[in-house]
């Protein structure tokens, strides 16, 4: 799955792959992150690496579940119901997203509010489309899978990412991008020139503000859009707060055991007498 | 001149006759049906995600339905199905809104409020709203051709419209009429087969629509398939005219509760 490094543009966030929470923990809860994990995607023709499964033409689905207390990211392809599953489920590095020829858009001026692409006048877009269009892979973000009772709701307080309530939300970090050119992740808005951007390689680099909120336990689709042809890796990093798991039964059974132990090794000739106490 | 008008969009085309004449003298029928088909008995779905499918129950059983595919329905996480008249569709007031392209094909001012259903999962989250798709992932994909969903009959106090975000043109809309041959839009969507996609769904009124969707295919052996059924959207008043209308009648209570007795000198 390695890149070719000519011409490839490397961004990232930072060194350390520990995304901060954006607010203070709710009570009762810790902040946790995922591994980071790495989106490969072929634009324009570019080559399938050996050994990597080409996904296109198909619904098409990143995973993004936090199960058993540890967030994932995986692939999810030809399934026939977003709810119950089905279909083929890869690890990110072994599936290659394809934006095929149908994913060219011809840009002759880049419109009023879509400057966060990074396109360039006279040049080509390439866009794995939101809504679904015949001859491209529809591809969405679904936690459908995650266990709900070891999430703890929060606000994110942006509400111009959708995320200005309480509600369980797992964040979606962009942590690096790597390839020919820029890479997106946006919403189309309510109005033409208003688009809802998540992230952005061109405006800032990657930095921090590169990321979504998805309310959990569903599904949502996006824009993925990419300035040139090429090979792409996008690192994801998943982050929310869980939990703060309450003692185990096991755990409180060993404290009682131990305290029943100390009490025992206290003979009653160790323990003060009535008489020595009001000494 | 819009990033979105260099997309490839195929769901607008000009005439349809296989589901013209397949769908108005069914959809005159339900019209003429709608008061007793919805009952007050109708399971509500408040939230979540939920689809308007096409399936195919055997040679010539297409069904047209609603799939609850997590959404809230009667308070609780569904995933059945239910048929069109089982179910009303609420829009809850959350979702009022003004401007965007969806007051342009509602045919209102950018300042008037319209109630949406938002086309994406995060924005009805955050509206605590029905996340409602059209699908037709219960169709074997291989067996289907020309799938599509048409609004063949409306009723409803506004104008509605059914559109995606970023997109000049709605798919569905009622401000320039409802199966017309001349009727650039003829109000049709294509999901493909196997498939769903989800939409804005625009209301310019508080108050009960009645949307008649007509769905058809080409079945490979069994041919042409059709089902025209009417789903009930419920657009709830603002708490504000419900809570004046309450408000008043409190201070009415309130009022003769207060009236002094009378005194006799």
């Amino acid at each position: 799955m390695a890149l070719p490094l000519v011409a490839s543009i490397i961004l990232a966030a930072s060194a350390a792959m520990a995304v901060d929470p954006p607010v203070p923990a709710p009570p009762g809860s810790v902040w946790a992150n995922s591994v980071v994990s790495t989106l490969h995607f072929s634009i324009g023709g570019a080559m399938i690496p050996p050994g990597s499964t080409a996904v296109d033409n198909s619904h098409t689905d990143v995973l993004v579940n936090f199960s058993g207390g540890s967030g994932a990211i995986n692939i999810r392809f030809g399934h026939a119901n977003t709810t119950t599953g089905g279909g083929t489920t890869l690890p990110s590095a072994s599936a290659e997203l394809v934006g095929n020829a149908n994913t060219a858009n011809t840009i002759d001026e880049v419109p009023p509010g879509f400057e966060f692409t990074g396109a360039t006048p006279n040049s080509t877009l390439w866009s794995l489309e939101q809504g679904l269009t015949g001859g491209m892979i529809y591809l969405g973000i679904n936690s459908a899978e995650t266990d709900l009772s070891k999430l703890v709701a929060w606000n994110p307080g942006e509400p111009a990412k959708n995320a200005g309530y309480l509600n369980k939300f797992i964040q979606i970090s962009l942590i690096a991008v790597r390839g020919p050119g820029h890479f997106s992740f946006w919403q189309d808005g309510d109005s033409l020139d208003q688009p809802v951007v998540y992230m952005s390689s061109f405006v800032n680099g990657v930095d921090a503000q590169d990321r979504a909120f998805h309310a959990v336990g569903g599904h949502d689709h996006f824009n993925w859009s990419f300035t040139q042809a090429g090979s792409y890796e996008v690192d994801w990093q998943l982050s929310t707060f869980l939990v703060v798991p309450e003692p185990g039964t096991g755990a409180l059974l060993a404290t009682g055991l131990l305290l029943a132990s100390l009490r025992r090794r206290r003979t009653p000739s160790d323990a003060p007498s009535l008489s020595q106490r009001a000494d | 001149m819009q990033m979105t008008c260099m997309k490839h969009r195929k769901q607008h085309q000009p005439h349809n006759p296989m589901t013209k004449n397949h769908a108005a003298p069914a959809a005159v029928l339900a019209l003429g049906l709608l008061t007793s088909i919805h009952t007050a008995s109708a399971a509500v779905y408040t939230s979540g995600h939920g689809d308007i499918g096409f399936a195919y129950e055997g040679l010539n059983q297409p069904y047209n339905h609603f799939h609850a595919e997590g959404g809230i329905v009667d308070g609780l996480t569904s995933n059945g199905e239910f048929d069109a008249a089982a179910i009303t569709i609420r829009v809850p007031n959350t979702s009022a809104t003004t401007g965007g392209t969806g007051a342009g094909f509602l045919g209102i001012g950018d300042f008037t409020t319209y109630w949406k259903l938002e086309q994406t999962q995060g924005a009805a989250a955050a509206d605590a709203a029905p996340y409602l798709g059209l699908s037709t992932e219960d169709l074997e994909s291989a067996d289907w051709t020309n799938v599509k969903f048409a609004l063949t009959a409306f009723s409803g106090p506004g104008q509605f419209a059914m559109y995606q975000s970023g997109e000049p043109s709605p798919i569905w809309d009622t401000a320039d009429g409802v199966v017309s041959a001349a009727d650039d839009h003829y109000d049709w969507f294509s999901v493909g087969n196997g498939a769903h996609d989800h939409a804005n769904y625009a209301f310019s009124a508080v108050g009960d629509y009645f949307l008649t969707i007509t769905m058809s295919g080409t079945h490979a052996t069994d041919g042409v398939q059709s089902a025209t059924e009417t789903f009930h959207f419920q657009v709830v008043p603002e708490p504000s005219t419900a809570a004046l209308v309450a408000l008043g009648v409190l201070a009415l209570a309130s009022r003769r509760r207060a009236r002094p007795p009378a005194v006799i000198a």
